[in-house]
């Protein structure tokens, strides 16, 4: 069998529920040892696909069309769940996005890899698939893999874990690899650590990766070609460097605008929100959100191209502009004048000094000595009115610790926060000028409560009409409807209840604002908006801004200063320019060098 | 090891307390044992002698003392009514009691896992709709009833299985188990059809987990997956239920034991009561108390061995 020929034919695949058809007849091949990215949105079906093909979609979704995979007669599609099961994990292996929750915590992750091998009848002896087992936890790079395999799933870390569900996926050699956002719940140097070694064994090996992720710049380092879906089909689809250099689809083109953040413009949001399923419109999917559409788009367009693997679904991509079109790429011109620098000597806001936070931890025996943890190392820290201050860093490196400090959340072990000049806590008065918005916007708004309710809660009389007028002023200066005040968070998508937690922390008009990850649960397409409001926030009202973020493009794009935080310690900090473009220390250097470039 | 001996040291501590506890509930009661023994004719003169004679005068603290001193030993005293040593009756009562509870626990764990294991597997299904409706039915029907029916159905109707009393184990095994398959199975439906609702929501929970997809995805068949990587998992919460339901047992023997005419634990407390025979009384509450003690202990260190995250704790 010569590279180059299929291995993974789909043809024609669609995903229904009872209420709605979420993949709407999509059609594409993988080649042998071809890596091919799946990109788009939550919603967009990139992760139904890839469980219809290998029959694990859940209860009550049903798949149509046909899946072949080369060397199997049969359709895996309507195949029975003993023939799916001889060819996952055997043919086919495949990486989830949470390793976390992926393996199972009452196994031992040797046992687990080997019931793959036993099953599958690779290895003649039970013996022979244990030695297999620690042989390709040492192949995935897993320090001690003999003493890992022992383990149980709590007892490794999160990059060790997606190495072990790594080493189920690739227990038996498999034709195919399909990764479903294996590297997004981990950390930066770590994301890079998997997505090498992801590369680097399927390209020793010949294995065929489908590679599923929401992030352009790590699919245009991991793969040859890319498949780009929006609303359940895909709008474009061809070679990585086309695509995402020369991209035709006006979707494709909004994306990669919306993830540019370059330093010093604007960048640029696509208008609207992803529409539920059943909300989509007939005929191109896109057309509601579309600069380009007219009545033309109400017909779906289907995917045309010189070439089958090469192809964009657009009635009109022939007649945009050349990209990157000055109203498409980020707006350079709205930048905001002279305001960096300005914070220098305005009102100090808030300081630390020799902020820390020690938590005692468990007896080890009877007698023996609590250890101790060391979250937060003696920090100091200035912030001042209309400043904008980034902290950077791995799990585990005390950013949250050094928020929650901040927000008067947590008492520190030692040390100290001085807010407006006084000593007495952000409570003592100071509560409603110093605001918090955190990661999740589900979790961290009441469910019971309307959206107008949650963001009177902080006003002194929030049943007054000052109030409603307040309410309804935030909403328009957050770009929501002014009925959307009406409504229930869970009737709102994550982009919008964001913004709502960011209308509440803006509502009593605090001097302080602390973010926790403000736009890691966010889609790409409504983070640039988020982080908008944040900015304009700061400018307009000469608010301080002290924002926490494990993605440093986000840090550098909202900022002027940072932190780099790790282990609990604060090993580099200065003006965002500096820090990126002359990093002193060597873990800032690692860190920068970890973050995903685009390609092309 | 350590958490071992920490859990066993906190149940000593509680069965101190709760001895206590039971003995002072009961000295407070009016009406002293002498007075009982006695009748309503009694002179104060005869009731103060015999109150010396049983030691009841004494402060209650000593009285106590005495008594726990004796538990310890397995002497729970002397009945002030029948005068016959109370450790051996509540011996003899609490291996028949302990048969029926083990049983009737067995018979629920039967009917509960292969149910709950097919009604969660069968979700959203006609059948498994139909597993779900009849565990309803099941929590709803009380023991005695179904005990109840069932001596209708088996024993009147039938005629095959005794309608009541006991044989022990020693004399004739074959006639100890025909006279309790009925109870058994009266305690053992009710229980079952709640702990098939148990086994069900835990399996549907678990289900959702992402580790069962990776399981799948390795190649594991659907109902290999339910029962290698979910039912271990499912078996954590299910293990707090059981704990609980065996204490609920305990307590619910009572009842079936006088459908059936057992003469168990249950029926020897009925029997402390009506007497007023306040030592059985007592023997009987501590016996009953320190068992759900020693039940939530085993419990508890079960959820150990099935789950290796408490364990590294």
């Amino acid at each position: 069998m010569s590279p180059g020929e299929p291995l993974l034919e789909v043809t024609n695949l669609t995903v229904d529920s009872a209420s709605a058809q979420l993949v709407r007849g999509i059609g594409f091949t993988v080649a042998r040892g071809e890596r091919v990215g799946l990109i788009g949105e939550s919603g967009s079906g990139k992760s139904l696909t890839a469980l219809a093909c290998l029959g694990l979609l859940d209860d009550g979704l049903r798949p149509g069309g046909s899946v072949r995979l080369a060397g199997v007669e049969f359709d895996l599609l309507g195949a029975s769940d003993r023939q799916l099961s001889a060819i996952r994990g055997k043919r086919v292996g495949m990486v989830f996005q949470e390793p976390m929750t992926a393996l199972n915590p009452v196994r031992r992750v040797g046992s687990q890899i080997t019931e793959g091998i036993r099953l599958h009848g690779t290895r003649p002896t039970r013996r022979a698939a244990d030695e297999a087992a620690v042989e390709l936890l040492d192949r995935l790079r897993l320090p001690a893999p003999r003493q890992a395999a022992r383990s149980f799933p709590h007892q490794l870390s999160g990059g060790q874990r997606q190495r072990g569900v790594l080493g189920i996926a690739l227990s038996n050699d498999p034709d195919l690899l399909i990764c479903d956002e294996p590297t997004t719940a981990l950390d930066v140097t770590v994301q890079k650590e998997i997505t090498d070694l992801i590369v680097g064994d399927c390209e020793e090996r010949g294995t065929a990766v489908l590679f599923i992720s929401h992030d352009l710049a790590l699919v245009s380092s991991v793969c040859h070609r890319v498949l780009v879906m929006y609303g359940g089909r895909i709008v474009e689809s061809g070679p990585a460097d086309r695509v995402l250099a020369a991209p035709k689809h006006p979707y494709t083109r909004a994306l990669l605008a919306a993830c540019d953040l370059t330093p010093g413009s604007r960048a640029r949001a696509i208008p609207g929100v992803v529409p539920a399923p059943k909300d989509l419109p007939a005929g191109c999917g896109f057309s509601n959100r579309c600069a380009y559409a007219d009545e033309q788009c109400a017909a779906p367009p289907e995917p045309t191209g010189e070439k089958p693997d090469d192809t964009v679904a657009c009635w009109h991509h022939d007649a945009l502009p050349s990209w990157p079109s000055a109203a498409e790429s980020p707006d350079r011109d709205r930048t905001e004048p002279a305001h960096r620098g300005k914070a220098v000597d305005s009102e100090l806001l808030l300081s630390t000094q020799g902020l820390t936070r020690h938590y005692q931890g468990r007896r080890t025996g009877l007698f023996g000595k609590r250890p101790t943890f060391r979250a937060l190392e003696p920090i100091d820290l200035d912030l001042r009115a209309g400043q904008r201050v980034g902290v950077v860093g791995e799990s585990g490196a005390g950013k949250s610790t050094l928020l929650r400090l901040l927000a008067g959340l947590d008492r520190p072990s030692d040390g100290g926060v001085r807010y407006f000049g006084r000593a007495d806590g952000p409570s003592g008065g100071a509560g409603s000028r110093l605001q918090v918005v955190f990661q999740d916007p589900m979790g961290s708004l009441d469910p019971r409560l309307r959206v107008r309710e949650i963001i009177a809660e902080p006003l002194p009389a929030r049943r007054s009409a000052a109030a409603r007028e307040r309410v309804s002023e935030l909403l328009m200066a957050v770009g929501l409807p002014e009925e959307a005040g009406e409504r229930y968070p869970h009737q709102l998508s994550g982009g919008q209840r964001q913004r709502i937690a960011i209308a509440r922390a803006l509502a009593p008009e605090p001097a302080v604002l602390l973010a926790d990850e403000p736009v890691s649960a966010l889609d790409v397409s409504v983070r640039a908006e988020v982080l908008d409001l944040l900015r304009t926030a700061t400018t307009e009202r000469d608010m301080a801004l002290c924002v926490i973020s494990h993605d440093l493009g986000v840090i550098r794009y909202l900022c002027d200063k940072v932190l780099v935080l790790r282990d609990g310690r604060l090993v580099e900090s200065g003006t965002v320019e500096s820090v990126w473009e002359a990093p002193r220390h060597p873990y800032t250097k690692q860190l920068l060098a970890a973050v995903p470039r685009m390609r092309y | 090891m350590n958490h071992v001996v920490r859990r066993t040291a906190t149940l000593l501590v509680s069965v101190v307390v709760a001895s206590f506890v039971v003995f002072a509930f009961l000295a407070v009661l009016p009406g002293n044992a002498a007075e009982v023994a006695l009748g309503t004719n009694a002179t104060p003169a005869a009731v103060a002698r015999l109150s010396r004679e049983f030691g009841t005068d004494r402060p209650l603290l000593v009285q106590y003392a005495d008594w726990a001193q004796g538990l310890l030993h397995g002497d729970f005293g002397t009945s002030y009514v029948t005068h016959e040593a109370i450790g051996p009756r509540i011996a003899d009562r609490f291996a028949v009691t302990a048969w029926l509870v083990a049983g009737g626990m067995l018979v629920a764990l039967l009917l509960a896992l292969p149910a709950g294991v097919l009604a969660a597997a069968w979700h959203r299904t006609g059948r498994g709709a139909l597993l779900s409706g009849l565990s309803q039915v099941g929590i709803a029907v009380p023991a005695f009833l179904a005990g109840i029916l069932l001596v209708y159905t088996f024993a009147v109707r039938a005629g095959a299985l005794p309608a009541g009393g006991y044989t022990p184990l020693t004399e004739d095994a074959q006639d100890w188990a025909r006279h309790l398959v009925l109870p058994w199975v009266s305690l053992g439906l009710v229980q079952g059809a709640v702990l098939t609702r148990y086994v069900r929501s835990a399996l549907l929970s678990v289900q959702r987990q992402d580790f069962m997809r990776t399981a799948r995805a390795k190649g594991v068949r659907r109902w290999a997956a339910l029962c290698r990587h979910g039912l271990p998992n499912a078996a954590i919460p299910v293990v707090t239920v059981l704990g609980l339901q065996l204490s609920n047992l305990l307590v619910g023997a009572i009842v079936v034991e006088h459908v059936f005419v057992i003469p168990g634990l249950g029926d020897l407390l009925l029997r402390g009561v009506q007497d007023r025979d306040l030592l059985l009384v007592q023997g009987v509450v501590v016996v009953l108390v320190v068992a759900v003690l020693v039940l939530n202990l085993v419990t508890d260190l079960l959820y150990r061995v099935l789950d290796p995250r408490l364990r590294s704790r």
